[in-house]
């Protein structure tokens, strides 16, 4: 199954990019253009076309904008020609980009003053937008209303929040740096309680990036600065599942497969871009604890840290701390 | 130095790529060296060692041609790093790829054709005459082009040249040709042995002084005829004489080393710079570049590194190469000859490693601001290998101690963190830690002090933190406060204050936010655990104390405490009393200081009441085992 891998190929950028993301509607509508958002003291994000006809990884940048208040901590696309991002001084963006004439237009901008935003998401509609800061709040934002609306959750986390994601129209989930996972009802901004919070018991690392299940919104992944991965289920309180590698790098970025919730990927402080594969033994019902797992690395080569990768469809970009980026296919799962 | 260069140009984005391929080349060349070593093939060891560093200058030299390919017209650095492309090859051949007494013909040929590229002007001469070509002949540059062939050793792009040229205006164009096809050639002839090839040698140019002295050159307008024939001839004047065309002394002696001793290696080469006329035809246009070659072909490494970091401004040459020529174990220098030099003061460190930690020290101050982390890493990678005296880590320390962790956010600090253990340096990383959990501190992010707290296991910080969070907690009656602990049960034993704090969150949780139908029977868990944490001598804090105590008075009347609880709870007020009287006769700082309750009054109402509703228990109590008995 694994080796059904064509080669890997990588072109270095004039920057460290800290995050890729393919622009698509979903991760499973196949797409040719990508955007970077830049690393450390550069203030970009750039878009990106791929020729997938050619034989050779050659993208050629579309359009840049340099005017970023910070540089780049999460992008997340709502389409082929629309994303948003967040950034280290506290802003969230709203772009929206004209491919054909190579123009990238800023929509609109929130900010928040003197924080890191860390991490955001938006729930199906797009009419909402949830982030989370270093300072520990919980932000939304109307995404459909005239006036710039944003308010927050009347409940200040004593610890910095990393990253956020939607599981159901009301409902996310966040994680922190105590290894936490907090649920919370997204309806009422007087909550003063979480429905419910998960951890696990004797790793309290802070948790660095979550991802959910394609298929059941109820499975979230986390890594966190161990180089522990942690799957839950929210619907249970008990203690889930766990992968862990050989080291204890910390994760950078974890994700599951676009098509199937059987696999996972992470990528880690040491460069290896890691796939962990639950075989399916024909039980649809089981979970990840009832299967054996195999994993490999598709980065052997990658010395430097992995600072960010995504998949669409069958490929996989990533980029590394050396100005690389790769681009990986990753075909027949089925 | 009285000025501090700028290497601001490292960001360059030319330059970070360049920078950033060559750290994966030296990291490359390295590992495989680490685990070729630790093999156990020891004879292929020393054949693989040599040609791993030819790969890897090869692969420096790729980078940076390619970048070279890429790079605008107009990038300011182009020219420099055109030049350094020239010094690098040519380094390669003398130093790495020759041997004594190997030829060094066909290398430098081919560098003199590479870097004095010969086919823009060809083409030129080719587009201008496309539709003419009976003219071509008459080209300005046609002779040039010839000759400069000729003179590089590209023989068929000569005779293509020479094609052109009417046949039957001048026929000796036809007994040139011939003698230039039946030129011998060094590569083709390599089953020759050289003293074989020597005599073919020797028997060609006899034919062509025979050319040269009997041969008719009518029809050979400006005399190129002749001038090939006497290049052939490897007449020194001649050469001299095309001074301007070659523009350069080393050109004009390896074309002529080319056609006089062909066969020549690096002894032969000095031998013709020291003795032969070609330095001092140019003497009065020689710069530093010119030295520099002069100095390469003197095998001088000293002065070649010092004027190439003159010239290119920063270290980035030296240091690779150097590094090249240390791991094959060629490198020479002349002041290790020198035994004075041993006891002088500047050359403690070896001279490969005094260029690496130059180069990174250059790239650590282009990296001007602490954000540039992934540039300052490229540096710490070459300074690693500055193994003596364990100077490379070091200076890794000494950065890393200097990056203000008050202004970066906490994922920068994990970073920072993260690095400084990866290198094994605990200290620093310890005093990351202390820097990171009194930030947060500060700034009421209990939180992450606690996660920093946790990390570094910092236990007299520990103790404060917990003091501060229970403080609060009893002032805002917040439960988030509470809370904090609920992930690090099993990591905060160092602690014995985050302990408690630990526990009093599960009281907390037992006695007050249980749901009804459990309510009991956690209450008599909660009181159970209470009990217990007031008989652990000095686990609670005694600031504490009274407040813990008048928890307890609104749980008695919930007909939950059974005798001995009782009893226990007596016994630890009399103790807190005792403890009490003799503060106030000793303070001891840090334990006088009590949380109290809003007035005096509330609290002797609640001493009362305590002791009332105690007393009233036991009495009830009391009462009931006499009944029963």
């Amino acid at each position: 199954m694994f080796d059904n891998l064509n080669k890997t190929e990588k072109i270095y950028l004039n920057f460290n990019a800290s995050k890729v993301r393919w622009l698509s509607e979903s991760k499973i509508t196949p797409s040719d253009y990508f955007c970077l958002g830049s690393a450390e003291n550069f203030k970009s994000v750039s878009i990106w076309k791929q020729n997938s006809t050619l034989d050779d990884f050659e993208p050629v940048i579309l359009s840049e904008y340099q005017n970023l208040d910070g540089y780049v901590t999460e992008i997340k696309s709502k389409s082929l020609e629309e994303f948003f991002l967040s950034t280290s001084n506290g802003s969230v963006y709203h772009f929206k980009c004209y491919h054909d004439e190579q123009r990238l237009i800023e929509l609109n901008k929130w900010s928040k003053a003197n924080d890191v935003v860390n991490g955001f998401d938006f729930n199906n509609d797009g009419e909402e937008l949830c982030f989370v800061t270093e300072n520990g709040t919980i932000n939304f934002i109307r995404l459909r209303s005239q006036i710039n609306n944003l308010n927050d959750l009347d409940y200040n986390e004593l610890c910095s929040l990393n990253s956020v994601l939607y599981l159901k129209h009301f409902e996310i989930a966040v994680s922190d740096s105590l290894g936490r996972i907090k649920i919370w009802d997204s309806r009422s901004r007087e909550n003063k309680k979480s429905c419910l919070s998960l951890f696990m018991e004797g790793e309290s690392s802070s948790i660095t990036c979550m991802a959910n299940d394609p298929n059941k919104k109820h499975i979230i992944a986390c890594g966190n600065l161990n180089g522990i991965i942690a799957i839950y289920d929210v619907r249970s309180n008990k203690r889930p599942f766990t992968l862990t590698h050989n080291h204890s790098e910390p994760i950078t970025e974890i994700g599951f497969h676009p098509f199937s919730g059987d696999s996972l990927f992470s990528s880690s402080f040491n460069g290896g871009l890691w796939s962990w594969n639950s075989s399916n033994r024909g039980e649809l019902k089981s979970g990840w604890e009832d299967r054996t797992v195999n994993f490999k690395n598709y980065l052997d080569s990658n010395r430097y840290t992995l600072n960010s990768f995504d998949l669409n469809n069958d490929k996989i970009l990533a980029v590394n701390n050396n100005l690389c980026l790769y681009k990986l296919k990753y075909q027949n799962l089925f | 130095m009285d000025e501090i260069p700028s290497f601001k140009i490292f960001t360059d984005p030319s330059w970070r790529r360049i920078i950033s391929q060559s750290r994966e080349v030296f990291n490359d060349l390295h590992q495989n060296l680490e685990a070729n070593s630790q093999s156990e093939i020891i004879k292929t060891e020393t054949v693989n060692l040599s040609d791993q560093c030819l790969d890897a200058n090869q692969k420096y030299i790729d980078v940076i041609e390619n970048e070279l390919g890429i790079m605008n017209a107009d990038n300011e650095n182009k020219e420099k790093l055109q030049v350094m492309l020239q010094v690098w090859k040519l380094c390669q051949i003398i130093f790495i790829k020759s041997s004594p007494s190997g030829t060094l013909l066909t290398d430098l040929q081919e560098w003199y054709q590479t870097t004095n590229n010969i086919d823009p002007m060809v083409q030129a001469i080719f587009s201008s005459n496309s539709e003419n070509t009976e003219k071509l002949h008459l080209d300005d540059k046609y002779w040039i082009c010839i000759l400069l062939a000729v003179a590089q050793g590209r023989i068929d792009t000569g005779r293509h040249l020479l094609s052109f040229y009417p046949i039957d205006k001048a026929p000796v164009v036809r007994t040139i040709n011939e003698l230039l096809h039946t030129m011998p050639n060094l590569s083709t002839h390599s089953h020759l042995s050289l003293f074989e090839f020597k005599a073919k040698w020797e028997y060609w140019q006899k034919k062509c002084v025979q050319v040269l002295t009997s041969e008719n050159f009518e029809g050979d307008d400006n005399g190129g005829m002749q001038t090939i024939c006497k290049l052939l001839c490897a007449d020194e004047s001649t050469f001299l004489s095309l001074k301007l065309m070659f523009n350069n002394w080393y050109y004009m002696l390896i074309s002529y080393m080319s056609y006089a001793n062909p066969t020549f290696n690096i002894s032969d080469l000095h031998m013709s710079i020291e003795s032969g006329p070609f330095m001092k035809e140019f003497e009065n246009e020689l710069d530093e570049f010119d030295a520099i070659i002069l100095k390469i072909f003197e095998f001088d490494v000293d002065v070649i590194v010092n004027e190439c970091v003159k010239l290119f401004s920063n270290n980035f040459f030296s240091a690779h190469f150097l590094n090249i020529l240390h791991l094959t174990g060629k490198l020479q220098l002349k002041s290790e000859i020198d035994f004075g030099s041993a006891f002088r003061e500047e050359n403690r460190l070896p001279i490969q490693e005094q260029h690496l930690i130059e180069y990174s020290l250059q790239l650590l101050s282009a990296a001007w601001s602490p954000s540039l982390l992934s540039l300052n890493q490229t540096a710490f990678d070459y300074l690693l290998k500055c193994q003596m005296d364990e100077t490379g880590i070091e200076l890794i320390e000494t950065y890393l101690e200097r990056i203000p962790l008050t202004e970066i956010s906490q994922s920068e600090a994990n970073k920072v963190f993260y690095i400084a253990f990866q290198y094994g340096l605990h200290d620093l990383a310890f005093s990351i830690g202390r820097v990171m959990q009194m930030r947060a501190l500060k700034g009421r992010q209990y939180g992450d002090a606690l996660t920093w707290n946790a990390k570094i296991k910092d236990c007299s910080f520990g103790n404060i933190l917990a003091d501060k969070i229970m403080e609060e907690f009893f002032q805002s009656n917040d439960l988030k406060l509470l809370d904090l602990t609920e992930s690090l049960v099993k990591e905060i034993i160092y602690s014995d204050r985050l302990i408690f704090l630990n526990k009093y969150r599960e009281f907390y949780r037992l006695a007050y936010l249980s749901s009804k139908s459990e309510r009991t029977e956690n209450l008599k868990q909660a009181i159970d655990l209470l009990v217990h944490l007031l008989q652990v001598p000095n686990l609670i804090p005694f600031k504490f104390k009274k407040l813990v105590f008048f928890q307890l008075h609104d749980l008695i009347d919930q007909n939950v405490f059974n005798e001995d609880q009782l009893f226990n709870v007596l016994k630890s007020i009399q103790l807190y009393e005792n403890r009490r009287r003799f503060l106030a006769i000793r303070p001891i700082s840090g334990e006088v200081h009590e949380c109290s309750l809003e007035d005096e009054n509330s609290e002797e109402n609640k001493w009362k009441s305590l002791f009332e509703k105690l007393s009233g228990k036991i009495a009830e109590n009391f009462v009931q085992n006499k009944i029963e008995f």
